[in-house]
């Protein structure tokens, strides 16, 4: 009897041994990135880091954090709908201002917001043309529509 | 690492800690296991009470501000106090073996080291639910021009407001908002919940079968790794996945109604498949009273435990009466289209289902539990089956449906949604493979009908 449950225990951890294992096979390219990566980080500074992880992106939305007021309103303008994730998270990294995104010149000069025209136009204006480079940058309403004209 | 993070970690740990101390203590919800047992289910016990509380709050238009966050666990300490020494001493579980205790640290480490060090990197982490929480930290309402569209664009403004109203708190706490804070809330709710899964399952079965299935769930990349609903994105999936699970293991291990009935409204409020949750969860808790006590029984314990639900889901349709939709889907209207889109039913479900053998997230895990599934019909042990059988049919039928109404391309959605919502479920699988490595070991007195408790209404 003592036997027959030493030999069903052994049964028991051999189960769940295996279904770790394919757990941790599975887990094996996340984990190993997610330790390379924080290896690589551990001595530099959070903007650093998130420069490193975030892309060029991030150093260009710190100096437009610096650039422009917390009470600000702000125009994101999408060049494309690829731009959609970009202006997303241009979106989160600059809250508090707040930030509206028109997708393209065309739907700022219209005020469409997605259905919601009540809200005035920021002046202040955010180029995001992921095509040409994945950096958002200030621009007036001239050049964003000069470089909308001569979109590939 | 840097101070900085170690702040949020600080203010989390304490924070939710104290809270969970409070209600824990109250509800008698840390009654057994060891200390450390005793503190992950404070923990877990406390990121939901805080949630729920303070969006309660909010919608009565109560400022958010740091003495409103503040109160919180000064009245936890109160509680605490109030309700005097523990009478009854912790019930011992036994000694957790060692090697799945290890197996089961390995990956929360990980996870920790990625919270200290790496920056945030997810999607609905960021794009929704952290912004949430900025915008509540900020404004400090729920109601503000945020949410009333006038602020930041407030993408799926409907969602529930538990988990951004927890990071609100850790914002405010922290002094900025800056998200390195908050990443210890998504990894040390994962981590809690591991531990305390593993007492509930020692309680029902034994200190040896808790330990492998937590070291288990660990180990699954949707649950620890993944950057879409993992410990280490700040996605709303883990902690529904934690209320659920801890919802359906207080109903088979102590159906006291108000313990259940709390579980199940940290899980309506913390996402929209929070709804599906608490109605398969009541629906498991009637199911089980009604086997050990009868229909009056369980309809009045049903009625106790829907009570807190009812009441939350009030508050939740009176927020979203106030705030304008933007960007969501509406079920309730698509749900009408259901019938004359059931020839779609069955492409629907291959998308969903299919995903239970994606190797790359889930391991072997769910056909493990299919095959336990199997062999507990087989061995004729039906109460854990049956319980969480009706858990997980009604959470697959009813994302199957979702995914059968819905205007998406079905493969674009299962591939960025399907692994979230079978997380949610997990709580159950691991209940059914607990159930099954019992039987495998030799079966005890079938604890986890014995161990209901039907008589204490509180």
């Amino acid at each position: 009897m003592k036997l027959q449950r030493s030999v069903r225990a052994s049964v028991m951890t051999l189960a769940f041994a295996v279904l770790v294992a394919s757990g941790a096979i599975a887990s094996f390219p996340k984990v190993s990135a997610s330790l390379q990566s924080a290896w690589s980080l551990r001595d530099l500074s959070w903007s650093r880091r998130r420069e490193t992880v975030l892309g060029p992106a991030y150093p260009a939305i710190r100096a437009l954090r610096r650039q422009i007021p917390e009470t600000s309103d702000v125009a994101i303008i999408l060049a494309d709908a690829d731009d959609v994730g970009p202006g997303t998270f241009l979106n989160y990294y600059l809250y508090p201002r707040t930030s509206i995104i028109y997708w393209g010149p065309n739907n700022y000069d219209q005020q469409i917001l997605e259905g919601r025209v009540d809200r005035p136009r920021p002046a202040t204006i955010i180029w995001l043309d992921s095509t040409r480079s994945p950096v958002p940058r200030l621009a007036t309403i001239e050049e964003v529509r000069q470089e909308w004209e001569t979109k590939p | 690492v840097g101070d900085e993070a170690l702040t949020g970690l600080l203010i989390t740990l304490v924070y939710f800690g104290v809270i969970g101390a409070g209600v824990g203590r109250l509800l008698r919800l840390d009654a057994h296991g060891s200390r450390l047992d005793r503190l992950a289910t404070r923990f877990v016990v406390g990121v939901g009470a805080a949630g729920a509380t303070l969006f309660f709050l909010g919608v009565l238009a109560v400022p958010l501000t740091v003495i409103t966050f503040g109160s919180l666990p000064v009245i936890a300490v109160i509680s605490w106090i109030v309700r005097g020494r523990r009478t009854a001493k912790p019930v011992d579980l036994g000694r957790y073996p060692a090697i799945p205790t290890v197996i089961m640290l390995i990956p929360l480490v990980i996870v920790f080291i990625e919270a200290a060090i790496v920056p945030l990197n997810d999607w609905d982490g960021r794009a929704f639910w952290l912004l949430k929480g900025k915008a509540i930290a900020h404004e400090e309402s729920i109601q503000g021009p945020f949410f009333q569209g006038l602020g930041a664009r407030n993408l799926h403004s409907h969602y529930p407001l538990l988990m951004p109203m927890n990071a609100a708190v850790v914002f405010r706490f922290a002094g900025e908002l800056d998200d390195r804070h908050v990443r210890w809330l998504h990894a040390l709710t994962a981590a809690a919940f591991l531990i305390m899964l593993r007492s509930r399952i020692a309680r029902l079965h034994s200190a040896a079968v808790g330990a492998w299935i937590s070291a288990l769930l660990a180990w699954l990349p949707q649950f620890s790794f993944d950057s879409y609903g993992g410990a280490v994105s700040a996605y709303s999936d883990l902690p529904l996945a934690v209320f659920a699970a801890a919802g359906l293991l207080q109903i088979v291990t102590d159906a006291r109604p108000v313990p259940v009935g709390l579980w199940i409204t940290f899980a309506l409020l913390t996402k929209n498949e929070g709804m599906v949750i608490a109605a398969a969860l009541l629906f498991c808790y009637f199911v089980q009273i009604l086997r050990t006590a009868g229909f009056p029984v369980a309809l009045s314990r049903v009625v106790l435990a829907g009570a807190p639900v009812v009441c939350s889901l009030s508050l939740l349709t009176i927020w979203r009466g106030r705030i304008p939709l933007e960007y969501d889907e509406n079920y309730a209207l698509l749900a009408r289209d259901l019938l004359s889109k059931l020839t779609v039913v069955g492409e629907a479900a291959a998308a969903f289902l299919v995903r239970m053998v994606d190797l790359r997230g889930w391991g072997i895990f769910w056909p493990a539990v299919i095959a336990a599934t199997a062999y507990l019909l087989w061995r004729r042990r039906n109460g854990v089956v049956l319980i969480a059988g009706i858990f997980l049919a009604i959470g697959i039928a009813s994302y199957i449906a979702a995914y059968t109404v819905t205007g998406w391309k079905l493969a674009d959605l299962a591939a960025s949604s399907a692994n979230r919502l079978l997380l949610q479920l997990i709580g159950a699988a691991a209940l059914i493979l607990a159930e099954a490595a019992q039987q495998l070991l030799g079966s005890r007195e079938p604890e986890g009908e014995s161990t209901v408790t039907v008589d204490a209404p509180v």
